[in-house]
């Protein structure tokens, strides 16, 4: 229904609005670049992306487009404030620019005068992107959690559809959030993700066939939460977490989600086993991660003491929020084995006074994409939070150029070519995250990101939503949400936990359980 | 000619119920939303009964003026009256069995008291009756159409096909544990009494008690009139008229306009008032410099009327409101996105999202939600009185809500917390332990929060504090009624002896004590002393702290 409804209205914005007009004879020329949103000024693309459609900004009545290709064709596109660009139009334009540049000039008429703003040039990289991309759909709120879904979204042009919906499962006794959705390798055969509350567990699809595993052990402090799928073994990683949220007072940062316990486990999806990775009291383990070759887990950890033995831990975390820095690590994978090596340092990001998040090795194995902010391990909800990347040939990080700003910059991941970073972003109003794309060239650069392109520009201003988890895919998730759902409805096969030697950490004995409560971002 | 009047008697009865609870209307649009736009289209007609969703929301607005949504809505049901006689061939008194689901639907939309607040549906005020009207037309195309004869009476059958074509929701009133099925009941007794229709006809036309009846013309007059008022009256009775509910709705609307004479005016007239209204009637006080006379007015405040099963909360029915007027900007915005998302999107809750960015200078974020408002249909002047806010600094200055609100925002002061969703409890209990006070707000904020949740260690501090930031001033009353009170204790850190207190409220504060002690000895029970000393020292902090209860919800 939903479906039809937008091609009906697209059929008739596209009669209303992309036919091509022509450019006015008279203007006067204005000596800046036109307040256009998205902005896709000076962008590096794929050479597969959906149309960038924009809007102007002003007191615009009537507004064109001129796209100069570079064989000096040109195509005009635009309508009231808007640029509506066809979609075969756009393909040809695409493939005509690949590799290199589109100029894009915008005239637009303000109380009945026609106005020429200087160009801006769209430049299409030779280089794809993943054709689809998955996301969760989360009000930004704090606690309640109504009407979340996974959704994976073709880029290659506007079609979008739920992976899940928690609504197919949630009642009004038994609500369910929905989090952590994640693929082996960027293909969609085998994925994961989490359901907290009414019928939880971990829906593990393994070659295309779901299955709802609890994954929480008499030995873990939680069932898993972050996940790092091995890139060719049938194995997980996990963080295991207690998490919590409070509320700022009076920071702009709104909320602080916090860890008052956290540990890495493996998981064997074969033999439905749950091992320790790590688990030291006095470290906050978090955020796993392979290298491509599977042969490293990287991961963060931040050293935590509590001092307090009258306040319960996540009390004290409260009160020593800002004192919490996340290091990365690294340990060594046996596969035959299942073990791992002792841990390597990476980064001590608390000398510092930072903390890193999220560490995201490049699919050449060269770099590592990672937050910082000055504390914690939620970065969405940190204003000044980056995107850095270290080169792990030479261990130098630095702050990534053209796609930082004045907000928060939080999950990144690579596209599988490793030529293109997405990450969420919430420069548009500190408050709904969006996600945006860089290209990330040979030479280690990343040039000025773009927003996820959609039908309508107006689109962002009225969504309601913000999105997280931005993940790539090869492929789109065929497993249903019915096919899901229905597999939500069932017994969770429990994992059992095997006490294995570790190079460091517990050894599997059993430790204090507690609930962890979900985490909404 | 007397056939029209009585037919225009039932409209004008529902418009009058309607219309006398014109503030609970207006709460209803503002509790409600509707975006005109392709993106809110596109997202409402996604569930089921979407259309009529999306219509319900559209029309729900009109009840920003009472009067006009009472007025649509009373000419959709006169409309189904209307098909619904056409389409079964009712005559005679007969006709008067079409009111029957048009009352049903006038019952639904006055019954629900505190679930305006919780409940999931948008629209749902106008969206039920026009999937009704839609069936009902659909029933009367249909008959018209296939000319069936009145005395084949399939017109019920094909009003169940439509009723069913419709795809409305039912309907749910649940919230986690509680639910309420009786508010589900109009919606069952609206079709049954459509399909009853035939069965009445049969019986009138068997009995021949129609004919009987219409043979004179004051019976006729009588029958319809007793009908009426039958009808009407059970309206009524069914309709939620807590007088405390309503004036919830009045206090808030009086809030958002700053109206604080407005809102004092409405604690002065209840009788036994809901902590709610205490919270607001403090908010009124403290923003016109009289918060220590706050026990002057009942302080002692009760559960809402939760005669269905609901447990009311103040997050819900007005906590961003509550935390907006308390300075607590995060918070405001926090419990309007949270309610946003677990009920269901509301125009308040949008403009308090504004309020908010404004107030933490998110100007991006306040343009966003500012657009999706002027997207909305009777908010304009609202708009235009805050969108050069967002521009000007001087406009922001200068009204009232920064010039009330400013004060209480510790520009220095961040805290890590949670309030577990009792804002009251909450509010109260931070500024009673705050520690650096910046302004003479503050000052008496601090203390009457300490005093109000009767935390009597928050007090002394606060009493020093006060001392210390405001010498030589006259110590309000209320607080020297507590010092002394207080002070007389063993363990009190307060020194009656160094304080220059009133005699005249420290002898006030003896015959309280004497008074007390001989109704204690006469072997009244506490609650009897309690009522017993309440019209000499309801006003004191003595009478407030032994005989007033003070559970936050």
């Amino acid at each position: 229904m939903k479906k039809i409804l937008y091609i009906v209205i697209y059929a008739m914005t596209v009669v209303a609005c992309t036919h091509h007009p022509d450019v006015p004879q008279n203007y006067s020329s204005v000596n800046s670049q036109p307040d256009i949103y998205p902005d896709y000024k000076d962008v590096v693309i794929p050479p597969n992306i959906a149309p960038l459609n924009f809007g102007v900004r002003g007191n615009v009545s009537d507004c064109v487009a001129r796209f100069t290709l570079p064989n000096n064709q040109t195509i005009t596109f635009g309508s009231d404030n808007k640029v509506l660009i066809d979609d075969n139009d756009w393909k040809e334009m695409l493939a005509a620019a690949k590799g290199s540049s589109i100029k894009v000039e915008v005239f637009t008429n303000e109380d009945n005068q026609w106005k020429a703003y200087q160009s801006f040039t769209i430049q299409v990289a030779n280089e794809e992107i993943d054709p689809y991309i998955s996301y969760r759909l989360i009000f930004p709120s704090y606690v309640a959690y109504e009407m979340l879904c996974i959704s994976q979204r073709n880029l290659t042009n506007f079609d979008e559809k739920d992976i899940f919906n928690n609504m197919m499962v949630s009642g009004e006794k038994d609500g369910q959030c929905i989090n952590c959705h994640s693929y082996q390798n960027y293909g969609t055969k085998n994925m994961q993700f989490h359901m907290r509350q009414g019928h939880g567990g971990t829906m593990l699809v393994v070659n295309d066939k779901p299955q709802k595993i609890d994954l929480k052990t008499d030995s873990t402090i939680s069932a898993g939460v972050y996940p790092a799928w091995h890139p060719t073994l049938p194995l997980i990683a996990y963080s295991t977490n207690h998490t919590g949220q409070s509320f700022h007072t009076r920071s702009k940062a709104k909320i602080e989600v916090q860890d008052s316990e956290s540990d890495l486990i493996l998981y064997d999806i074969e033999k439905n086993e749950v091992r320790y990775i790590s688990g030291k009291a006095d470290e906050l383990e978090c955020f796993p991660c392979w290298t491509p070759d599977g042969k490293y887990l990287y991961y963060c950890s931040a050293h935590f003491d509590y001092r307090n033995d009258s306040l319960p831990k996540s009390g004290e975390m409260i009160m020593r929020y800002e004192e919490v820095r996340y290091d990365i690590y690294r340990k060594s994978f046996d596969a035959k084995k299942l073990s791992f090596g002792p841990t390597e340092l990476v980064y001590k990001a608390s000398d510092d006074s930072i903390s890193a998040t999220f560490p995201r090795i490049s699919p050449d194995g060269r770099y590592l994409l990672t937050g910082i902010a000055p504390y914690g391990c939620f970065h969405v909800w940190h204003p000044t939070a980056d995107l850095y990347l270290m080169d792990l040939k030479t261990n130098k990080l630095r702050k990534l150029e053209n796609v930082n700003s004045p907000n928060a910059e939080s999950y990144h991941s690579w596209s599988s070519n490793g030529r293109w970073i997405v990450f969420i972003s919430r420069r548009d109003d500190n408050n709904f995250s969006r996600l945006y794309f860089a290209y990330f060239d040979k030479e280690g650069k990343a040039h000025k990101a773009f927003e996820l392109p959609q039908r309508d520009p107006d689109f962002y201003t009225y969504f309601m939503r913000s999105y997280n988890v931005p993940e790539f895919m090869k492929e789109p998730v065929t497993v249903t949400p019915q096919e899901l759902a229905s597999e939500a409805f069932r017994d969770a096969k429990k994992a059992t936990f095997v006490s294995a030697p570790n190079a460091d950490g517990r050894s599997g004995a059993s430790i204090k359980v507690t609930e962890a409560e979900h985490v909404v971002n | 000619m007397k056939k029209a009047i009585y037919t225009l008697l039932f409209p004008l009865a529902a418009y009058l119920l309607l219309i006398i609870q014109a503030d609970y209307l207006h709460a209803v649009a503002e509790n409600d939303l509707f975006v005109s736009g392709q993106a809110f289209f596109a997202e409402t007609i996604q569930t089921t009964g979407g259309i009529w969703t999306w219509l319900g929301c559209y029309l729900t607005q009109f009840f920003h003026y009472p009067w006009l949504g009472a007025l649509l809505i009373v000419l959709i049901w006169t409309g189904t009256y209307f098909l619904l006689v056409d389409a079964f061939k009712l005559k005679g008194h007969l006709r008067l069995f079409a009111w029957i689901p048009v009352f049903t639907l006038l019952v639904s939309i006055v019954d629900i008291g505190y679930w305006l607040y919780y409940m999931k549906m948008p629209g749902y005020w106008f969206s039920q009756s026009l999937s009704f009207f839609a069936a009902t037309l659909l029933t009367w195309l249909i008959a018209r159409l296939v000319r069936l004869k009145a005395e084949t009476n399939f017109s019920w059958i094909i009003f169940i096909i439509a009723y069913f074509a419709m795809c409305q929701r039912f309907p749910d009133f649940t919230h986690r544990n509680y639910s309420n099925h009786l508010l589900q009941l109009p919606f069952v007794i609206a079709p049954l009494s459509v399909v009853l229709l035939p069965v009445w006809k049969y019986i009138f036309s068997h009995i021949k008690a129609d004919k009987l009846i219409t043979s004179s013309a004051w019976r006729d007059g009588i029958i319809n009139l007793a009908f009426l008022l039958i009808i009407s009256s059970a309206a009524y009775l069914c309709s939620f008229r807590d007088a405390n509910f309503h004036s919830e709705i009045r206090m808030q609307a009086a809030i958002e306009n700053c109206d604080w004479e407005e809102v004092l005016t409405e604690a002065k007239a209840a009788k036994s008032p809901t902590n709610l209204m205490v919270v607001f009637k403090n908010i009124a006080l403290m923003n016109t410099d009289r918060l220590p006379e706050m026990l002057k007015t009942n302080n002692s405040g009760c559960l809402p009327e939760n005669g269905d099963s609901l447990v009311v909360r103040i997050a819900q029915i007005a906590g961003p409101l509550v935390y907006y007027h308390f300075g607590q900007i995060n918070y405001a915005y926090r419990w309007a996105m949270e309610n946003n998302v677990l009920f269901r999107p509301q125009v308040r809750n949008i403009k308090m999202l504004v309020r908010c960015a404004i107030m933490n200078q998110e100007f991006d974020l306040a343009a966003k939600y500012l657009t999706i408002l002027s997207h909305t249909s009777f908010n304009t002047s609202w708009i235009r009185e805050h969108e050069p806010m967002l521009r000007f600094a001087d406009e922001l200055h200068k009204s009232e809500e920064y010039r009330c609100i400013a004060p209480l925002m510790n520009e220095d002061f961040n805290a890590l917390d949670s309030d577990n969703g009792l804002p009251e409890q909450w509010i109260l209990s931070h500024y009673a332990d705050l520690v650096h006070t910046q302004n003479p707000k503050q000052d008496h904020l601090a203390i009457c929060a300490a005093l109000w949740i009767k935390d009597e260690y928050a007090f002394c501090y606060q009493f020093y504090n006060y001392q210390k930031n405001n010498p030589g001033k006259a110590v309000p009353e209320l607080y020297q009624q507590a010092a002394i009170m207080l002070g007389t204790r063993e363990d009190s850190p307060i020194n009656v002896q160094d304080f220059p207190f009133d005699q005249l409220i420290m002898a006030r504060y003896e015959r309280f004590n004497n008074d007390y002690a001989a109704l204690n000895q006469s072997g009244a029970s506490h609650q009897d002393i309690g009522e017993r000393m309440r019209d000499f020292y309801g006003d004191t902090y003595w009478w407030y702290y032994y005989f007033s209860e003070f559970k936050a919800y």
